[in-house]
């Protein structure tokens, strides 16, 4: 879809659709809805209701999205989402001022060129590793429909991608911010394979990273720390160019162009 | 007055704590829609910044974050002292159970669940409380949260003049207008049931304001 991502944010009825820009050509599309506050529902009634909220997450790939055409059921990639998106917000809500209540956020992926089967594989880089890059964008769909619903929060989180590659020659790793998930290889600094990625989120006014998810070949400790890095900066002008635009058309604050 | 566009996490201001105090003559306090994070003031929701001046200057100004809809809003959750207003569901000869709507004035987005006790029912003569004469399904009752109770429900307390039933319908089905505290009357049956009857105190209150 060659959609600019600020014509599209302006053409939206409201901010429950999020588009992330993938690269300049490729949007990646994921739909993000919250309800609640709402009552416990009774199976899960052994949750300690006076401590706060409880959020619940639930990602899904619509069955259009992916390369091949998918059933309804629940993926095992779909589940482990849910479970990291749930890790990555629940710091940025603030649930203490909602006791006995539920948030539901449900994310839905319109369109992505990653594989949820993984015996479908089609790269040489492994359909976990392409996975793990749509949490980036959940997370930011899922905090920004947060903040549209007016739920209370420290901050919007905000998720950022970091490819690491490989030199075919050198065998030296370098990164590249946002990698497109169909493209596992690059040209750039010489030449390179996609052979891990790091996903991150964070949130850029608090200067807090709320998840980090790393796979693949990551080389040592100090790389790592330098993606983490990378990633973080990228997340703050992704706050500023996507996340506040976003709010500030959705809301009534300016008439929609 | 001064208006800006704020998102969640946008830093406001310093806030007011004992070792700025002399760096800073006036710093404003926190208010609705902020969070304190550590020394700094943040927007916790989408919002225009509304920083008012105290009229007393020995005050620090009161900052705070208003979204422009009240659809924007987060629905209400009900907490202990909020009135609220539900519908009468399930009684038995303990309790009468309520579904809550609103809290305040701010609709729920989804019904929470409370009950009022039979101890619960009205201030005096506790132990001559009947449920069945207090309430029926299908009452829209005003209560106060006396607390967040247990994992299932609320628990609230009609024992305030202005607490208790404020519409009902007969069992002919008629609005039933109320003649005394403890009884309504169907004007098309003139059959008199037993209700505890929420005393109209807002209305009067609103007449006298103006």
């Amino acid at each position: 879809m060659a959609v600019h991502p600020k014509k599209f944010a302006r053409s939206l009825p409201n901010q429950e659709l999020f588009a992330k820009q993938m690269d300049q050509r490729f949007l990646k599309l994921a739909e993000s809805r919250s309800y609640g506050p709402k009552q416990i529902t009774s199976n899960q009634r052994s949750f300690d209701h006076h401590s706060g909220a409880r959020l619940s997450c639930d990602v899904r790939f619509a069955p259009f999205a992916t390369l091949k055409r998918t059933g309804y059921s629940k993926e095992a990639p779909e589940m482990t989402l849910a479970k990291d998106l749930a890790t990555a917000i629940i710091p940025s809500l603030l649930l203490e001022h909602l006791p006995k209540s539920q948030i539901d956020v449900f994310v839905e992926i319109l369109q992505t060129t990653s594989a949820v089967d993984s015996s479908s594989n089609y790269s040489r880089v492994s359909a976990n590793v392409l996975n793990s890059l749509l949490l980036a964008h959940c997370v930011s769909a899922a905090s920004l429909a947060l903040a549209d619903a007016g739920f209370e929060m420290m901050d919007s989180v905000v998720g950022c991608n970091v490819g690491i590659f490989k030199n075919n020659n050198s065998k030296r790793l370098f990164w590249m911010v946002d990698p497109a998930d169909d493209e596992p290889e690059t040209s750039c600094s010489g030449g390179g394979t996609l052979v891990g990625t790091c996903s991150i989120a964070y949130m850029p006014s608090v200067g807090r990273v709320t998840g980090v998810v790393i796979n693949g070949d990551i080389g040592d400790v100090g790389f790592v720390m330098e993606c983490v890095q990378v990633a973080t900066d990228a997340s703050a002008q992704i706050l500023e160019v996507v996340v506040k635009k976003a709010l500030l058309f959705g809301s009534d604050f300016i008439k929609k162009v | 007055m001064t208006t800006k566009f704020v998102t969640p996490g946008e830093r406001l201001g310093l806030r007011c704590n004992d070792s700025q105090e002399s760096k800073i003559p006036y710093p404003p306090t926190a208010s609705h829609g902020t969070v304190e994070v550590g020394d700094h003031i943040l927007a916790s929701t989408v919002g225009t910044v509304h920083r008012m001046p105290s009229t007393d200057s020995q005050q620090p100004d009161i900052i705070q974050v208003i979204s422009k809809t009240r659809k924007k809003l987060q629905a209400a959750v009900p907490e202990v002292g909020a009135v609220v207003t539900g519908k009468i569901v399930r009684v038995n000869p303990r309790q009468a159970t309520l579904m809550i709507m609103v809290v305040g004035e701010q609709p729920c987005a989804d019904s929470f669940q409370g009950i009022v006790r039979v101890q619960d029912v009205r201030a005096t003569e506790r132990d001559k409380v009947s449920i069945y004469s207090s309430f029926r399904p299908g009452d829209v009752v005003r209560a106060e949260v006396i607390s967040l109770g247990d994992s299932r429900s609320y628990y609230l307390s009609t024992a305030k003049n202005e607490l208790g039933v404020i519409l009902a319908t007969s069992v002919a089905g008629h609005t039933m207008i109320p003649i005394s505290w403890e009884e309504m009357i169907c004007p098309k049956t003139r059959a008199i049931e037993n209700r505890k009857c929420a005393k109209p105190v807002a209305i009067k209150e609103e007449i006298n304001n103006a």
